[in-house]
């Protein structure tokens, strides 16, 4: 059993998002406890990725090195 | 005659106009946009912006909580990275990432970030957030909700000096009566006490995908 979802924030003033939070879940047979399809407690494995944004159009082109550039352009 | 008629619309005129007003206090309530139309606006204006700073924190492991707080963790990192049209660029680790693929520098040369288990795991764990909004965005309009949508009335509760609309006496002429409306709210008042936060709860296969992608990245320790 898994479960997913996004908990997101929006800045009333910018309406840009300001905290992004991708939250994954899954059960375990026997030891997860569950209403109806989501999982509410028990013993689950639990990612939380959590995005803060910010400095929104402060951040300038990066400059990046040749060799790096050689190498991004040969991966497909 | 003049009189009856003037008594017979005076009323009406001064109901009409108290309607109005009944209305115009609830429709600062209807302002209040659904979580797909504010999540598809940000998502817009996000897509506008040309460069900007993103912090990613990534907690991962085992919860035996109802917050799915984790208490045994497998992982537990923070990046922060440059987001510049297309290209995210993460000083600390020395990478470069499109949301397809990346480079990293170590052992003295620029090598595929899916060369060593750190970059592995940059490129797995940091998505773009424009990228992560659009997922989102799927499945908004069917599942997305507002979890602060409650908080105006609950803010009004709290401080009754700022009141979440404020109520106005109109005494309706020769009547005697008096009506009590609601006043409108400002822009700026709606603004104030718009919801923020909403939540979109994702189907099983996406789930299981994000899921699969964690396990991939080898965090988990089996590869």
């Amino acid at each position: 059993m898994t479960n997913a979802f996004y908990e997101i924030e929006i800045d009333p003033e910018t309406a840009l998002p300001i905290r992004i939070k991708v939250t994954a879940l899954t059960g375990r047979k026997g030891k997860t406890r569950r209403k109806g399809n989501k999982i509410v407690g028990g013993e689950h494995a639990a990612f939380h990725f959590e995005y803060k944004l910010s400095d929104f159009g402060k951040v300038e082109a990066p400059k990046i090195p040749r060799g790096a550039q050689k190498v991004l352009a040969k991966l497909k | 005659m003049k009189s009856l008629l003037i008594r017979a619309l005076l009323p009406a005129v001064v109901l009409t106009a108290c309607t109005g007003l009944l209305f115009a206090g609830d429709s600062s309530k209807k302002k209040v946009p659904s979580p797909y139309s504010q999540l598809a606006k940000a998502a817009r204006n996000l897509s506008k912006i040309k460069g900007f700073k993103t912090t990613l924190t990534v907690q991962g492991g085992l919860s035996n909580t109802k917050d799915h707080k984790i208490h045994q963790f497998a992982v537990k990192e923070t990046y922060q990275g440059d987001i510049y049209k297309g290209l995210l660029h993460v000083s600390a680790k020395e990478s470069f990432k499109t949301p397809r693929k990346g480079v990293r520098f170590f052992e003295g040369a620029w090598r595929n970030i899916h060369s060593d288990p750190q970059g592995k795991m940059l490129q797995t764990f940091f998505n773009f957030p424009q990228e992560v909004l659009k997922q989102a965005l799927r499945h908004a309009k069917k599942s997305g909700r507002w979890l602060d949508a409650d908080q105006p009335a609950a803010e009004a509760e709290k401080n009754p000096a700022r009141p979440a609309a404020e109520e106005l006496e109109i005494e309706l002429e020769d009547s005697g009566r008096t009506v009590v409306s609601k006043k409108p709210l400002s822009g700026e008042e709606a603004e104030a006490i718009m919801p923020t936060v909403m939540l979109v709860q994702a189907p099983t296969r996406e789930a299981l995908n994000h899921y699969l992608a964690v396990e991939n990245s080898g965090c988990l320790g089996g590869g």
